[in-house]
């Protein structure tokens, strides 16, 4: 087969309707009767703020498209109006799965585990009518922004995102004509609102536009209300150009932008019943389309849900918390450099702890010999302990760099708060590269010792966030190395703009080399395989949609590579294609935890070469942004990591394969059941129990050191 | 274990760069840390004469940069060197100045040949096959973007060395406005090229046997890149694959190059001219190789730092290059060989037997015997004013291997020979108290020495000198009359007693045929 012929389109899945499966696995987790209800109740939610999202950020990109008389077809082939075509389809029939989810099952799972949750206000008893009317005119009445349109009051703009409520008047005294009023369900107040119950077991919720649908005749004296019904609207608010498009893309659409209307409505939700009047004012004021309306049986935006996830008491409606582990190759009492020193250190989060990584920072901060600290920062937590420790770094006299990456999507706001509390402390902050977005996670130690100048470096697949930290799956290296050092001083160089290295030792660093080496290593197991020598690749990652690898992965196959992806999101690799992915097998680990490291393995030749990072196999990952790709190089660490990687490949609970025509199904076989998220938990605490048992049994004394020593 | 890191910066004409190092106590210096910013200050010097405002602004920016990342290290010695595009520049001082009171750097300017001994000792540490290259004959090359400078070495030492104005950054400002009506660029810069290499190149270097061009610069950077691109992995290159290189080189677009070089097109046009220069060159020599060394001046700096403060010993002694090279600046000059040697013999006799009541170094050695070697390359010019002239044509000269001061010390000796010794303030030269007193020093003892082959005659022999109690006593065999040389003895121990506080005695030995 020729090279090109791996660029057939037909070989490729569309990256939208593949993130579709992908929302669609998280949805068979909502529907995973064997897990407790609530976190069914969360994954219900998390599919629903991740089309959000999606609509958001993809439809709008490709709504832009269409406008901009853009034709190009992306890797499947497909012009942007045939994926909008196709999106919508599929985005209608996964909204119809979720509220079939939530009417027929989990309404009444919540009622019989005493949970009732009030979806109209119909329903209410007099008692709770009442309460309800008093929370109405003391809590809601007071911040709500009525308005009527008429000639002389135009359609109001509509926020994105935003939960209204839409009604039709009729003048009480002239009975004229129709007049059409909106008001927005207020987002200052809990949208979850608790009222008495009837019965005293249980607990009782009821929506917030429930209540002020049931009031609303009070907002509009002297109209009577002739219907009204919530709807909600999702904009394309976005006008800077998503990263993952093509640089001609840009051009075109900076010249159709001037002609587009601020914020075209691209998405409308309306409950399910809603008067066609009603409904038809609404089509008609905001412009959309058939195809982008969806009648929703049940309350819109179900993303209170989490809310619901998180209510007081019920705790055996959720799994038993895990507290990440330690990590026993780290001695708290000991200082960490002296342990890096002595080797390099793993850290897998997070069944085992972030802490590590604060406490290096922490004690960079105060050690004397420490000159400087650098460091990238993507997506930090509000009050990051790490945060603080650069700033007391920078006080106590340490030259500390910082590199903010205030690209990262919708945390903007959060990020420029910090960077001047950060500059205040006397940091120097970069606030990211002008074109790229800074997304490599890496910090590097400078420490003055005895024998010279030693750099101390984290490298991580993760942002340096502690709280995603107890719900992602990452890694981190801790090293000493001294290439891996002056690697890292060179991408600092680079971050701070001056010109990159004329080699790098170790490290491979996008957007420059980074998808060389990628494809190298790739041709390299293609070349071994043809002389017939084993050749084997496993790469986990989030999303695969770069049709270079993909095509290179294909000639791979063909020549016999065995290829192993274990893939969480997106992924336009089609297998099972005769003589071009036949060797391929893709599958999906979608659990408790989001899966977010990066590993990559690669055979050769006997010569295994393993590398973990922060990119992505997408273009945007590997052409427009900083990457960092490591390798990891000691024989044991080399050796935990491969453990983690065959773990995960024979995960029989959590697992959905990739079958050839695109769709996901769980991997079932006669292997014992295995969770892979499960066992690394069970092991992180028997790693840890052992250890103390260990240090316990020692039958030597230990004598007490000088600590000086 | 006692280590230093010290920080080298290089203010060139085509790119600003620090460079940290570390010095352990282990003969290693180790590099920390490297960062360039490219900024072609040159282009403003060799167009405009002078550098614009918004230039030294910039400079200025990047300077305060690199102080914070000296304190990343926590440097505390640093030494941070200029070379052509300030050195030409006419606001030199002003923008000097600025530079120190914005960021606090002290910036020295280095005299051409200052700059190239540098890099020839950074090159003899770091270019592993360094005396066995320069036994066999070969041409250092290091070609920059203001100048190139080819140093000659032949049977294993330094032989001549040349400074050519061609240099990439200066060839493009030149040719800019040409480039528009010329039917090819190429030729043109090939053309321009040439005539320098076929005249005043040709004339200094066509007569020596070289086996290898050693590539060095900082123009080089994206040139290796190249030609790694095109064989990979390999630092030498033959005549053919040199030559099929560089035509591949000429065919490129500059989009290409400049992807290939991983960097801009503006940048990526100083490869050419590079190349060029450096194939003209191994072209007129026929030399077998040419072999590309990224050693550059923050090396040199490093290498010159770790020597002064003991961390490192030299790995080659350069004194025998400097002297050969000066020999063979006499000889151009068409001096007298056999008069110089003799005199030269005696001053060092003299020298070595009260060195250590003299409080002269090794180093002050050398430069007497510099000057003893070229003091009278003035006949060259005319017999009259040889002093002047002598002295005028040592400091035109890029004397490789001596600082701008130790040349003005040299010049000084030559200057002084013979008329009266002035006071500090009747110098003709601007120098120092501590400079003026070697120059007076070295000056009594050459007086002295010459004064005992005042004939040209070489009349004494077997003369030793010996040194008792302060008692300097010169000791020789002799035939001939020594009327002539007596009365100049006699005279130059005048002034060797105002300086030394000696009076020294010459002893006939043996008298045959009075």
């Amino acid at each position: 087969m020729f090279k090109s012929d791996f660029k057939n389109p037909e070989y490729y899945d569309n990256r939208e309707l593949s993130w579709l499966e992908f929302n669609k696995r998280v949805l068979t987790e909502a529907k995973d009767d064997t897990l407790p209800l609530l976190e069914r109740l969360k994954f219900l939610s998390i599919t629903a703020s991740n089309l959000d999202e999606f609509v958001m950020i993809r439809v709008a990109s490709l709504k832009d498209m269409v406008h901009a008389g853009y034709k190009k077809k992306d890797i499947a082939g497909m012009t942007p109006e045939v994926q909008l075509k196709k999106i919508s389809a599929g985005c209608h029939k996964l909204v119809n799965s979720q509220y079939k989810l939530f009417n027929n099952t989990f309404i009444p799972l919540l009622a019989d585990n005493n949970i009732r949750l009030i979806t109209s206000h119909e329903d209410l008893d007099k008692d709770q009518e009442e309460y309800v009317d008093r929370y109405f005119h003391q809590e809601v009445y007071p911040v709500l922004t009525p308005m009527a349109v008429d000639s002389s009051r135009p359609f109001p703009l509509i926020r994105n995102k935003s939960l209204n409520i839409a009604a039709l008047l009729q003048n009480d005294k002239t009975g004229d004509e129709y007049e059409f009023a909106t008001v927005q369900v207020p987002s200052v107040l809990p949208r979850l609102v608790r009222i008495p119950s009837k019965h005293e077991k249980d607990i009782t919720f009821i929506l917030l536009e429930q209540i002020i649908e049931k009031n609303i005749d009070k907002l509009f004296l002297n109209y009577k209300v002739v219907c009204a019904s919530p709807y909600r609207v999702m904009r394309n608010a976005d006008l800077t150009i998503e990263e993952d498009e093509a640089a001609d893309l840009l051009t075109e659409i900076e010249k159709q932008i001037r002609k587009r209307q601020w914020g075209e409505a691209i998405r409308l939700e309306v409950e399910d019943g809603i008067k066609d009047r009603l409904l038809n004012y609404l089509v008609d004021n905001l412009g959309i389309g058939n195809e982008d309306i969806f009648n929703i049986s049940g309350p819109l935006d179900l993303t209170f849900l989490m809310k619901m996830y998180g209510i007081e008491g019920f705790d055996n409606l959720r799994n038993n918390p895990f507290k990440p582990q330690p990590v026993v190759d780290i001695d708290n009492d000991r200082d960490i450099f002296s342990q890096i020193r002595e080797k390099d250190i793993l850290l897998f989060h997070p069944f085992q702890t972030f802490d590590p990584v604060v406490d290096f920072v922490r004690q960079a901060a105060s050690d004397p010999d420490v000159l400087a600290i650098k460091q990238t920062l993507y997506r930090v937590s509000s009050n990051s302990p790490i945060i603080s420790s650069l700033a007391l770094a920078a006080e106590n006299g340490k030259q500390v760099s910082v590199l903010v990456e205030l690209k990262a999507r919708f945390d903007e706001e959060n990020n420029i708060v910090w960077a001047r509390k950060l500059e205040q402390a006397g940091c120097h902050v970069i606030y990211g590269l002008v074109g790229l977005k800074t997304h490599s996670k890496i910090t590097l130690v400078v420490r003055r010792e005895e024998d010279g100048i030693r750099r101390y470096v984290h490298l991580g697949t993760g942002n340096y966030n502690d709280s995603t930290a107890k719900l992602y799956t990452d890694m981190g290296l801790f090293t000493s190395s001294r290439p891996i050092g002056e690697d890292a001083t060179a991408v600092f160089n680079m971050l701070s703009g001056y010109s990159e290295p004329p080699s790098w030792n170790k490290l491979a660093v996008a957007p420059l080399w980074l998808r060389d080496k990628f494809m190298e290593c790739i041709e390299r197991e293609t070349a071994h395989a043809r002389e017939g020598k084993e050749a084997r690749i496993i790469a986990k990652m989030n999303s695969l949609c770069d049709a270079k690898i993909i095509a290179a992965l294909y000639e791979a196959s063909a020549a016999g590579v065995k290829i192993d992806l274990i893939i969480r999101g997106i992924c336009c690799l089609k297998v099972g294609i005769k003589d071009v992915s036949e060797n391929i097998t893709v599958r999906s680990i979608v659990g408790n935890y989001l899966e977010h490291s990066r590993i990559f393995y690669f055979y050769n030749d006997g010569y295994e070469d393993i590398f973990m990072g922060s990119a992505d196999w997408m273009p945007r990952n590997l052409d427009k942004r900083v990457e960092i790709l490591f390798p990891v190089e000691e024989e044991k660490l080399k050796d935990e990591i491969k453990h983690i990687l065959d773990i995960q490949l024979k995960d029989n609970v959590k697992t959905r394969i990739k079958l050839p025509d695109g769709s996901y199904e769980f991997l079932r076989n006669d292997e014992k059941p295995l969770s892979s998220q499960d066992y690394f938990c069970k092991e992180a605490m028997r790693a840890v129990k052992q250890f103390k048992k260990s240090k316990g049994k020692s039958r030597t004394f230990e004598p007490m050191m000088n600590p000086e020593e | 274990m006692s280590v230093t890191t010290f920080a080298a910066i290089d203010v060139g004409s085509n790119e600003l760069s620090i460079k940290i190092f570390e010095l352990t106590d282990k003969n290693v210096i180790r590099k920390l840390n490297h960062v360039r910013h490219v900024m072609e200050l040159g282009s403003d010097t060799y167009a405009n004469g002078y550098i614009s405002t918004h230039m030294i602004d910039e400079l200025c920016e990047v300077l305060k940069d690199f102080t914070m990342i000296m304190k990343d290290y926590g440097v505390t010695e640093y030494r941070a060197y200029a070379t052509s595009s300030i050195r030409e520049a006419g606001n030199r001082h002003f923008l000097l100045d600025r530079v120190r009171v914005r960021t606090g750097i002290n910036v020295i300017i280095l005299s051409n040949p200052e700059q190239r001994f540098l890099m020839l000792q950074a090159l003899a540490l770091n270019e592993p096959d360094f005396n066995n290259i320069i036994k066999h004959g070969a041409i250092v090359l290091e070609s920059g973007s203001g100048s190139s400078q080819a140093t000659c070495f032949s049977n294993g030492k330094m032989i001549t060395s040349q400074n050519l104005r061609l240099g990439s950054i200066r060839i493009n400002e030149f040719l800019k406005t040409l480039e528009r009506s010329a039917d090819s660029y190429f030729d043109l810069l090939k053309e321009y090229i040439a005539a320098d290499i076929n005249t005043t190149y040709r004339k200094h270097f066509i007569k020596y046997k070289i086996k290898t061009i050693l590539a060095v610069g900082e123009g080089l950077n994206s040139l290796c890149k190249y030609v790694d691109y095109y064989m990979p992995g390999c630092s030498v290159l033959d005549a053919k694959q040199m030559n099929d290189m560089y035509n591949s080189l000429m065919k490129l677009s500059l989009k290409d190059l400049a992807r290939i070089a991983e960097t801009s097109e503006e940048q990526a046009r100083l490869i050419r001219p590079t190349a060029m220069i450096y194939k003209q060159i191994m072209d007129i020599n026929n030399a077998e190789h040419i072999k590309f060394n990224v050693t550059d001046l923050c090396d040199g700096m490093a290498y010159e730092y770790a020597v002064s403060v003991k961390k490192l010993i030299p790995v080659r002694n350069f004194d025998g290059d400097i002297l050969s090279a000066i020999r063979k600046i006499a000889i151009k000059y068409g001096s007298n060989s056999d008069h110089t040697s003799y005199v030269e013999k005696i001053a060092l006799g003299i020298f070595d037997a009260f060195k250590e009541s003299s409080g002269l170094s090794s180093r002050d050695r050398l430069l007497m015997q510099a000057a003893i070697r070229m003091h009278d390359i003035g006949t060259y010019v005319s017999f009259q004013n040889i002093e002047k002239n002598s002295a005028h044509i040592i400091l035109s000269s890029d004397i490789i291997g001596l600082t701008s001061r130790e040349t003005h010390i040299v010049a000084g000796i030559v200057r002084y020979k013979v008329t009266e010794f002035p006071a500090l303030s009747d110098m003709e030269y601007n120098v120092c108290d501590d400079d003026y007193m070697k120059i007076a020093k070295l000056t009594a003892i050459y007086r002295l020495a010459n004064s005992l082959d005042t004939s040209k005659c070489q009349k004494l022999k077997n003369v030793t000198v010996s040194n008792k109690n302060d008692k300097l006593i010169i000791s020789c065999d002799t035939f001939m009359d020594l009327t002539l040389e007596l009365a100049s003895f006699d005279e130059s121990c005048a002034f060797f007693k105002q300086i030394f506080g000696i009076v020294p005695k010459l002893k006939q030995r043996r008298i045959i045929n009075v």
